[in-house]
């Protein structure tokens, strides 16, 4: 069994996740992340990315969320760390977050109750994820 | 009538020998002293000795021994002469070194886990022989004992339990290797892990260990067996050895998914890690099943941690152990592996990358470092005759 990388390099990783938080800035799931004043990183490895869900700050065109790239601005309450491919198992809606805690896939620091909570808010967002790359010309990355 | 003569003491010869003088080398092959074998001690012409990572670990300072010292630990020779009290082994006498020589009298011993014997611990952390003193020299310096063995020298003297006998006629290059990688591999699938018929194995590194475990797993009955490594040379070798799926771990970090994929979701039954790092401990951890065995073989830095979910220690019953020596007693072990690579159920052969004289065991490292080697053996010999004896007191 070979295993191939899901996401080329950082740019590719950024390029989707980009896509995906304009699809969802105004998503129940964003608002939720708002209504929590959480603000999320997903620290992905192999290509190395940060990614952070800003819930906190507030924006000028009253959509709930902002993303930023490679920086822990503001400090995230919550911080998920994991390969990049478990990432995109995540995104997918085809991760069992508990399971892959346990497993050590994914590795959480911080007001993890309070994340884990937005976790019913999410199958939106793995639909969207979908049509993302699907809309890229993508659609054999999913699985 | 006169009294009979009395016996010259026996003089100390000089060998040539790897020695590291400190952390970070070079390892220079050196004429050394060594000195004829004490109460309860063996002397043992080198035949062969196997490159092992451990010895690298030696070399870069991971694995923390006393230096100076002769390395090697891995190897087989014939007994060349014996101190007083010596019963088990006579002249002539072929064998492979064992570098846990249990004490017979600790509390492990006396519980059958010569493995885990406070007195073979005490050596290899002393770098001396159970007496404790060292029987090599280099410009009058004593140099230390590497596991109480230090085979890589054309002889050395070990304590009586340090040698394991063997029969006559199996080529001592290639029984050298059941002194150390073999022996482990198979004694972590068979003796830590009792591994069954039908239950599924992850292997997380393809080196000379690795293989041995694959190989291993293969003779219990395992399916599937994963093999994962970073290299692809490595993963074409294990299939040699037994693995029926590999993973290039080289191409994506997460090692977990795949071998989920293979398991029907629930994880392997067991998962060996023969790295010796926290993060690929965590990862064959976290690729066993609920109740299944992760077992440590890599030996890791001692100052190094592993990080594992708290919540799934009592939630998911797993059960993380660690090996050393495979769990094994040595003196059944070795004898018995012997006979399944002399009935064509081990391979030996496969494992061996390239065999070099003593001269070139600094480049046999360097290639073990670099990933190109699994096994590199060194046949003793080749760049010289041992000295006489007498000739290092001379200083010749």
């Amino acid at each position: 069994m070979v295993t191939m990388p899901v996401y080329r390099d950082a740019r590719h990783l950024k390029e989707i996740m980009a896509a995906l938080a304009e699809r969802a800035r105004f998503s129940d799931a964003a608002r939720g992340l708002r209504d929590a004043q959480l603000v999320v990183a997903f620290v992905y490895r192999n290509p190395d990315v940060t990614v952070v869900m800003d819930g906190r700050t507030p924006t000028t065109d009253g959509s709930y969320m902002t993303v930023r790239f490679d920086a822990l601005e503001p400090p995230p309450d919550v911080t998920f760390e994991s390969p990049a491919d478990v990432g995109h198992t995540f995104w997918q809606g085809k991760l069992n977050v508990p399971a892959a805690l346990a497993r050590g896939q994914v590795k959480a620091r911080g007001a993890i109750a309070r994340a884990l909570k937005l976790l019913p808010l999410l199958p939106p967002l793995y639909q969207m994820y979908r049509e993302v790359l699907v809309a890229r010309g993508e659609g054999d990355l999913l699985s | 009538m006169s009294a009979a003569p009395v016996p010259a003491p026996p003089a100390p010869i000089a060998v040539r020998a790897a020695v590291l003088e400190d952390v970070g080398g070079p390892l220079r092959v050196e004429t050394v002293e060594l000195d004829p074998p004490g109460p309860g001690e063996v002397r043992v012409r080198v035949a062969a000795a196997g490159v092992c990572r451990s010895d690298l670990h030696v070399l870069h300072g991971t694995l923390p021994v006393p230096l100076p010292a002769v390395l090697g630990h891995e190897g087989a020779g014939i007994v060349e002469s014996v101190g007083p009290g010596v019963t088990r082994v006579r002249p002539g006498d072929p064998v492979v070194f064992n570098w846990v020589p249990g004490c017979g009298r600790c509390h492990y011993c006396r519980i059958g886990r010569p493995d885990l014997c406070d007195a073979a611990f005490d050596m290899q952390v002393s770098g001396t022989l159970p007496s404790g003193e060292t029987r090599f020299r280099l410009g009058g310096r004593a140099l230390h004992h590497f596991s109480g063995v230090s085979c890589m020298a054309e002889a050395t003297v070990v304590p009586e339990a340090g040698v394991v006998p063997i029969p006559p006629g199996i080529p001592l290059e290639r029984a050298a290797l059941v002194g150390c990688a073999v022996t482990t591999g198979y004694g972590a699938v068979v003796h830590t892990a009792g591994v069954r018929p039908g239950t599924s194995v992850a292997v997380l590194g393809c080196g000379g260990v690795g293989l041995n475990v694959i190989q291993a797993a293969r003779l219990a009955g395992a399916h599937p067996i994963i093999a994962i490594d970073v290299r692809p040379d490595k993963l074409a070798l294990a299939r040699r050895f037994g693995a029926t799926h590999t993973v290039d771990a080289g191409r994506s970090e997460d090692v977990i998914t795949p071998v989920l994929e293979l398991t029907d979701g629930l994880g392997a039954d067991y998962a060996f890690e023969v790295i010796g790092r926290p993060e690929t401990i965590a990862a064959a951890y976290g690729a066993v099943r609920k109740g299944g065995t992760a077992v440590v073989v890599g030996v890791a830095a001692p100052h190094e941690e592993v990080a594992i979910n708290a919540f799934s220690l009592p939630s998911q019953s797993k059960v993380l152990t660690g090996t050393w020596y495979g769990r094994s007693r040595p003196d059944v072990d070795i004898p018995r592996i012997l006979a399944l690579v002399q009935a064509g159920r081990l391979d030996l052969d496969g494992l061996v990358s390239a065999t070099v004289p003593l001269d070139a065991v600094g480049e046999a490292l360097e290639a073990l470092e670099s990933g190109r080697a699994v096994r590199t053996v060194i046949r003793m010999g080749e760049a010289g005759d041992a000295g006489e004896a007498g000739d290092a007191a001379e200083g010749k």
